[in-house]
Formats: C-alpha cells, sequence, structure tokens
C-alpha cells in the first residue's frame, strides 16, 4: 500500500471525526448522539485498518474486530435504552431531561 | 565479666529516674514515701558506683561496650557506644561516687519537702545523662548527655518553680547553656564535614591542619563556657543557687560544670593542634578566675560565695587545661569535687537548720553543729590549698604547669601565672572569711540551729576524709611519682611536652603556693578572727564604691541585660508587630483571596451543559495534539 493511499484513509478518518465531534457538539438529540460517537468510533477503526495494512501488520486489524464488537454491544444497550426515554418522555432531547428520577 | 555489668551500671540510674518519676507521678498515694524514693534513688547511683569500682580494680586496657545502631542512613551507620577508658572511667567514678553521696544526703535534705519525689527521679535522670555524657564515644551521643545534663539541671534549678525568681533563674541556665550548645553542635558537625566520622576513638587518629584546629577548637571552647560558667557565660552559675543545695552540690560545683573541662581533655588531640586556642582558654580561665575569686569576696549569700568560688576554679582547671596541661586540669576536677561538694553540703546543713542563707545572720555554728562546723573548715582549709590537703595538690600542679609553659618562652602565660597566684591568695581569703562568719564566734540569728540527721552528716564525713586524701594520688614530682598522671590519665590523655622545671625553681613554686594560702588564710584570720562581722563591715565601709561594685556582681547581669536581652526585646517587638502584620494578617488574607479569585474564574466553566463539557475535551485533546506534534 502506497503512502499516498494512507494519507487519503487518514484524511478520511480525520473528517469522519470531525463530523462526529460536530455533532455530538451541535446537536441535542440522543439519538443523533448515538451515531456521532458511532462515527467517531468508526474513524479510530479506519485509522487502525489503514496503519495495519500500510505496516503489513495484522494487529491493527484485529483490534478493529474488537471495536465493532464493541460498537454493536454500545449500539444495542445504548438503542434500548434510547427507545424506553421515548416511551415515557415523548422526547429525544436531552437538554430537557434534566430530572433525576421520574 | 566486668564488662558485662557496665550496661547495667548506666541502665540503672535511667531505670531510677524512670520509676521513681512515673511511680510518681501516676500514684500520688506513693508520693509520701520520702525514704523509699530517697533509697532507690541512692541504691541506683550507689549500685553503678559498686559497678565503676570493679571496673576500676580489673582495669587493664579500655574497654568498649557496643549497642544497637543508633541512627543508619546508609551506608553511614552511628552506632550507639560507650568507651570506658581511664578518663571516662575516671569521671564515671566521680560522677556516682560524688553522686551517690549527695543522694545519701538528700534522703535527709528532702525530707520535709512534698516535691522529694519528683526531686529524686530528676537527680537519677541527671547521673544517666552525665555518665551518657562521659562515657559516650561518638560525639552525637555525647552531645545527647550534655543537653540530657542542661535539661536536668534546668529541671532542679527550677524545682521550687512556684516562686518565680527561680524559675527565672532555670530559664537564665537553660538559655545561656544554650548559646554554648550552638558551639558544640557547630564543632561537632564541622568535625564531621572534615572527617567523615563522629567516632571520638576514629577522631583521635585524625591529622587537622591549624586553620580546621583553631576553628573547631574556639567553637567547642564555646560550649565549654557555656556548661563550665566561664567569661562570658559564666553569669547564670551564681543565679542557679536558686535550686536545692544537693543540687547546688552535684551539678553545679562536682560535675556538670567540669563537663567543660572534660570536653576539652577528651578532644585533647584537636586542642593540642591549635596553640592559639589553648592560649585563649589559659587567658578566659585566668580572667574567670580573677573575676569569680573577686566576687566571691564581698558576697553575704553563703551559697553566692560557694557559687562565685567555683566559677574561680573552674577557671583553674581552664587555665591548666590552656596551658595544655588536660591531665592536670581533671586532677584538680577530682579533688575540687570533694572540696567543694562538701562546702556545699556543709553549707547546705547549715541553711537546713538556720534556715537562712545570709552569713550576716550566722556565725559561732561550729559549737552548735561541730560535725558541719569541722567538715566545713577541712573543705576550707582544702579549696585555699594548704599541704597535705587536696586543693595544695592539684592547684600546686596548675601553677607549675602555668609558670612552666611561661619559661618555655609564652611569656603570656607568666601573666596568667601571676593572675591565678593572686587568685590563690582571694581564694583562701574568701573562704577564711567565709569559714569566720559562719562558723567563729557567737550565734547572731534568731532560729535555734542544731546538727543535721546522721544521713547528712556521713556525707559531710566522707567527703571531709576524700577532701584530705584526695590529692595525695597526684605527689608533685618532688616529693614522688603523680600516680593519677603517670600510671592512669596518661593511658588517654596526650599532653604537649611542658619543659622540665629544675629542682630549684619547683621548690620555690612549692613554697610559694603554700605561703600564699597561708598569707591569704593569715589576713583573713588577722581582719575576722575577733569579730567578723564588724570586721567585714568596716572593710565594706573602707572599699566603698567597690564594695558595691563587688556585691552586684559588677553589673555584668545588667550589662547584658541592655545589651543582649533588651535587644532581644525589641526584635521580638519588631517581630510581633510588623512582621506579625504580615505574615499574620496581610499575607494569609492575600493568598486566601488568590485562592477565591481563582476559584470564581473556574466556577464560570461549570454550566452543566454537555455540549460544552465535549467542547473542552476536544479542545484539551486538541492542545495535547499539538503539544505533542511540536513539544
Amino acid at each position: 500500500m502506497k503512502v499516498e493511499l494512507l494519507y487519503a484513509a487518514l484524511t478520511l478518518a480525520a473528517g469522519l471525526f470531525s463530523l462526529g465531534l460536530l455533532g455530538l457538539l451541535l446537536r441535542r438529540n440522543l439519538l443523533l448522539t448515538l451515531l456521532s460517537i458511532e462515527l467517531m468510533l468508526n474513524a479510530a477503526n479506519l485509522n487502525f485498518l489503514a496503519f495495519s495494512r500500510y505496516h503489513n501488520e495484522p494487529t491493527g486489524a484485529i483490534f478493529v474486530l474488537f471495536g465493532i464488537c464493541l460498537a454493536a454491544v454500545e449500539a444495542v444497550i445504548g438503542l434500548g435504552l434510547i427507545v424506553r426515554v421515548f416511551r415515557t418522555h415523548r422526547d429525544l432531547g436531552y437538554t430537557n431531561l434534566s430530572a433525576l428520577k421520574w | 565479666m566486668v564488662s558485662q555489668l557496665l550496661p547495667l551500671a548506666i541502665g540503672l540510674p535511667l531505670l531510677g529516674a524512670a520509676a521513681l518519676g512515673l511511680g510518681g507521678l501516676w500514684v500520688p498515694t506513693l508520693r509520701s514515701q520520702k525514704y523509699l524514693f530517697g533509697t532507690l534513688a541512692t541504691a541506683l547511683v550507689g549500685i553503678p558506683f559498686v559497678i565503676f569500682l570493679l571496673t576500676f580494680f580489673s582495669y587493664t586496657e579500655p574497654l568498649s561496650v557496643q549497642g544497637w545502631n543508633w541512627i543508619a542512613i546508609e551506608p553511614r551507620r552511628l552506632p550507639l557506644g560507650f568507651y570506658v577508658d581511664t578518663l571516662s572511667l575516671w569521671m564515671a567514678l566521680i560522677v556516682t561516687g560524688i553522686g551517690t553521696l549527695i543522694h545519701l544526703y538528700s534522703i535527709g535534705y528532702m525530707s520535709e519537702d512534698e516535691g522529694a519525689w519528683r526531686y529524686f527521679a530528676f537527680l537519677n535522670l541527671f547521673v544517666f545523662s552525665m555518665l551518657v555524657l562521659v562515657l559516650a564515644d561518638s560525639l552525637p551521643l555525647l552531645f545527647l548527655g550534655w543537653e540530657g545534663v542542661g535539661a536536668c539541671s534546668y529541671f532542679l534549678i527550677g524545682f521550687w518553680f512556684a516562686e518565680e525568681g527561680n524559675a527565672k533563674a532555670a530559664q537564665k541556665a537553660f538559655i545561656m547553656n544554650r548559646i554554648g550548645d550552638l558551639g558544640l553542635l557547630a564543632g561537632m558537625i564541622w568535625l564531621f564535614a572534615e572527617t567523615g566520622t563522629f567516632d571520638i576513638g576514629l577522631l583521635k587518629k585524625g591529622i587537622y591542619p591549624a586553620e580546621v584546629a583553631i576553628g573547631i577548637g574556639l567553637l567547642l571552647f564555646l560550649a565549654a563556657t557555656g556548661k563550665s560558667a566561664q567569661i562570658p557565660l559564666y553569669t547564670w552559675l551564681p543565679d542557679a543557687m536558686a535550686g536545692p543545695t544537693p543540687v547546688s552540690a552535684l551539678i553545679h560545683a562536682a560535675t556538670m560544670v567540669t563537663a567543660g573541662v572534660y570536653l576539652v581533655a577528651r578532644m585533647d588531640f584537636l586542642f593540642t593542634a591549635a596553640p592559639e586556642v589553648l592560649t585563649v582558654i589559659a587567658g578566659i580561665g585566668a580572667a574567670t578566675a580573677l573575676i569569680g575569686g573577686l566576687i566571691a569576696t564581698r558576697q553575704y549569700d553563703i551559697k553566692k560565695v560557694l557559687a562565685y568560688s567555683t566559677v574561680s576554679q573552674l577557671g583553674f582547671m581552664f587555665a591548666a587545661a590552656g596551658a595544655g596541661a588536660y591531665m592536670t586540669a581533671i586532677f584538680h576536677v577530682f579533688t575540687h569535687a570533694f572540696f567543694k561538694a562538701l562546702l556545699f553540703l556543709g553549707s547546705g546543713s547549715v541553711i537546713h537548720s538556720t534556715g537562712t542563707q545570709d552569713i550576716r545572720q550566722m556565725g559561732g555554728l561550729r559549737k552548735l553543729m561541730p560535725i558541719t562546723g569541722w567538715s566545713f573548715w577541712i573543705g576550707t582549709l582544702a579549696i585555699a590549698g594548704l599541704p597535705p590537703l587536696a586543693g595544695f595538690f592539684s592547684k600546686d600542679e596548675i601553677l607549675a604547669a602555668l609558670y612552666a609553659r611561661g619559661s618555655a618562652g609564652q611569656t603570656l602565660y607568666y601573666i596568667y601565672w601571676t593572675v591565678l597566684l593572686a587568685v590563690a591568695f582571694l581564694t583562701a581569703f574568701y573562704m577564711g572569711r567565709l569559714a569566720w562568719l559562719t562558723f567563729e564566734g557567737s550565734y547572731r540569728g534568731s532560729a535555734h540551729p542544731h546538727e543535721s540527721p546522721a544521713v547528712m552528716t556521713i556525707p559531710l564525713i566522707i567527703l571531709g576524709a576524700g577532701s584530705v586524701s584526695a590529692g595525695w594520688l597526684g605527689l608533685p614530682p618532688l616529693l614522688g611519682t603523680s600516680w593519677i598522671r603517670e600510671h592512669w590519665l596518661s593511658q588517654s590523655i596526650k599532653e604537649p611536652p611542658l619543659p622540665h622545671l629544675s629542682h630549684g625553681t619547683e621548690v620555690v613554686l612549692l613554697l610559694l603556693s603554700v605561703g600564699i594560702a597561708l598569707v591569704g588564710l593569715g589576713v583573713a584570720w588577722r581582719l575576722y578572727g575577733r569579730d567578723a562581722l564588724q570586721a567585714d563591715d568596716a572593710l565594706s565601709a573602707k572599699l566603698g564604691a567597690a564594695h558595691e561594685r563587688l556585691l552586684y556582681q559588677l553589673g555584668v547581669d545588667k550589662l547584658y541585660e541592655r545589651s543582649v536581652v533588651q535587644v532581644f526585646y525589641v526584635l521580638s517587638d519588631f517581630a510581633k508587630d510588623a512582621w506579625g502584620a504580615w505574615v499574620g494578617q496581610i499575607l494569609p488574607r492575600a493568598i486566601a483571596q488568590a485562592f477565591a479569585q481563582v476559584g470564581t474564574l473556574f466556577t464560570r466553566l461549570q454550566v452543566g451543559y454537555l455540549p460544552s463539557y465535549i467542547l473542552y475535551l476536544a479542545v484539551a485533546g486538541l492542545l495535547l495534539l499539538l503539544w505533542g506534534l511540536w513539544g
């Protein structure tokens, strides 16, 4: 793998990460927050894969498998929570969800 | 075999101090058992004395008793160890021997005092500290003993602390000693910096360049002037008479105040390497002897006379040490311990039965209390230097040493010799005055004096015997060999060589010191033989202003009061007002304000809005990234 390709992949990952960060900073919707986190996680995964291919070293790729696993688990729990919140509040704007007890 | 008993000899007085002190403290009902406390305390000093005696009789070579590691800062270690050579054993014998007698005497003296339990605990603690001081094999341990005796001295001077004057006298002694202690500490550290060891045996083997020896020697001598009441730090000793009289006998006459002389003899190698310091020591010693002797002639308090006499005699010891005759100095420590302890205990016996310390209220007491009277006379003749009593031998040796140093070309020593000859006259005179005023003529007081109980007179008799015979251990070359010098102390002390005096010179010197003692006593007899008090008043009138000045101790206390104490007060006030305002008020408030301000600043960041925290996180991450790239 050429170094230009590595740069391209890293730039893409940085873009994805920035998008995720922007999403976190600008949106107040729990579902979108979760999506943004997912985006940042995958940016990291992309970095791992890019370096793994560049160095011909499988460790990074294995790490990504773990990362995807983690993301899946997170999504399950996160979505489960979000569905429960939506059912009780009919709202996902977390600035409104300030009560500690319902 | 005997060496195994030595830790016991050192430990028993400590055990006694702990047992008596804690026993009296925790079980107040025991306190009334004064005889129990007194007997126990006496036994716990007497047994060590027997052990030291056994050690003495079986002595062949220096013994070393090693304890545990006291301080270990790897790779350096400071073991706790005691070293018993002829010098330290001799001092230990003096301390425990005289100590036992004075403990015994105290049983009678303190029999009516409610604080006897406290008294005996402190007295035992003192004996322990003194033993640590003389037997220590390293300087820090010696320093521990040095501070220990200082603390015990403080406790016992202020024993009757309910009276403000006594407490102040104790503080004065403690603080003036502290000035000297600084010298010991600094000298000790300097020695360590030079050699890397504290062990006295190892230090002895070192070779010291002149400037180092002079510097350290002066520092150590500063320590000695504090503990042994020499110019400029002597004024605490007369005030220390506020304590019970046996304490004055043990601590402020026989043992603790000679610690400075012991220090000089112990560190002989250092002082020998610095002849300039020796000249200073001899000069200070002679000057102190003169001042002490002069003031002693015009005091009316029996203990004050003896206190200034002690200052003066200590001056003799330092003059001897300054002539390089360390063994002679220790010999005088030894004989002085007998007759001065005897004189103090005799004065205690007098005070005990007349209830006053003013010799104008005494007189004629020899007939009323014969044992006290006769033993006091023996002490008087001994300190005056009348042969064949103890004081004669040591004083003669001191004068001969100074004269020999003078004849070796150091003319300054001739001056010291002349001064000390004059002081020898003064000594005989003021002691004669004291003895005649107190014991002869007719009783002028209003009490009903009676002889003290046997527990107090027996120590007087033993000390009297010692005052007669102690000097025979150090015969002058004319009459034989000095055992203490040739066969005992020379094993541990190395004196710089003194020129040999011719036979004729020695005879003249001997006759001179006998003559001067006789003249002093003769003048006292001529003046005070008939009506002592009237003669003394007439003398005071004749002396006029000089009498006043000597009575008020030459105003040295007032001088120190104005030059040191007042300056200290002014500085303290400054510290309290100006510095105190800054450190106590303005600075803490400013610091508190600063913290409050910074705190308020950061509370603004705490907004409770989630995305802003994420923003901080992102910014911090970004900064870290930049730091990683360029830092």
